[in-house]
């Protein structure tokens, strides 16, 4: 039976996360649209905007064929956070996400790591060294993300194809290890 | 080849879609939903639903189809979902069971640890 299986790739605008989505699919990313007048969701932040009819949200997207019955997607979420129906969309049944950060504009990333912690998705926050030296410790980002200690945190540079690899093997493992062992 | 190929529109596609507006709940179809295109002569079909078919001949998501076509991801579940109940498409595995998960995730593991 064909198989495919989706990790979000989240964090705030300009984290990396197409970045990271490019560098380790086997296709260029993708770009999807959703308009808002079609989703069946009543997002409180769009009432009363007039020109609904125009509104669309973009997600890009990548993939990697694991086996012939077997695809991962990396799915990106919007850069604008108001959009949770297209969140809703991207983590029903996912595997677990990737909480990008960018170290200069740490509050950027607060909304995905609550989104996921409340909905017990499994999730990584993943530091993007692509913006330089990073001025905190690791004990410092994971309180002021306010990180369970259970979350792993990794350093990667999302522009790095090993790099992305080694973040998305880190959050499979966690996935894993989260689920009950095999009966 | 007549113009009439090349006729976009000529069947509204709200009329091609029996008038929906989402997929028929049961169909569960989801923006990594894997669809794929059944032995079936695609010739009547409209224009909208033929390009479907024709990206299906390999195992595509929803997310690539509306991305390959440019149309919007709950058109593209609504388009989908018809060509499904008419048997020109057949749907991959959707909600996993925790222990297949499990099972998958390591393959998963396993494959991303080759590439």
């Amino acid at each position: 039976l064909q198989r495919s299986v989706k990790i979000v790739i989240a964090g705030g605008f300009g984290t990396g996360k197409t970045t990271l989505v490019g560098s380790v699919s086997e296709i260029p990313p993708l770009t999807t649209e959703e308009s808002l007048t079609s989703a069946s969701v009543g997002v409180d932040d769009v009432a009363g905007v007039e020109s609904k009819a125009s509104t669309t949200v973009a997600l890009d997207f990548g993939r990697i064929t694991i086996a012939a019955d077997l695809v991962l997607y990396l799915f990106g979420t919007p850069g604008q956070d108001r959009f949770w129906f297209i969140w809703d969309e991207l983590s029903r049944g996912a595997a677990g996400a990737i909480v990008l950060v960018d170290t200069r504009r740490l509050e950027t990333s607060f909304a995905a790591v609550d989104y996921f912690e409340s909905r017990g998705i499994p999730f990584i926050a993943a530091v993007n060294r692509f913006f330089g030296e990073c001025p905190y410790t690791e004990p410092e980002i994971r309180e002021a993300l306010d990180l369970g200690a259970e979350v792993p945190l990794v350093w990667c540079d999302a522009r790095e194809r090993e790099s992305s690899k080694q973040a998305l093997v880190r959050l499979v493992r966690h996935a894993l290890s989260r689920m009950p062992a095999a009966a | 080849v007549t113009e009439w190929d090349d006729a976009e529109n000529l069947v509204p596609l709200y009329i091609q879609v029996k008038g929906r507006t989402s997929p028929r709940p049961q169909s569960n179809l989801n923006i990594g939903t894997q669809v794929l295109a059944m032995p079936m002569d695609p010739s009547r079909l409209e224009p909208e639903a033929r390009q479907v078919i024709d990206l299906c001949y390999q195992w595509q998501s929803i997310a690539e189809i509306s991305a390959y076509l440019r149309r919007t991801l709950t058109s593209t579940k609504v388009l989908v979902d018809v060509l499904l109940e008419e048997g020109y498409l057949a749907i991959g595995a959707s909600t996993e069971r925790p222990t297949e998960q499990r099972e998958t995730l390591q393959r998963v593991l396993d494959g991303l640890l080759k590439i």
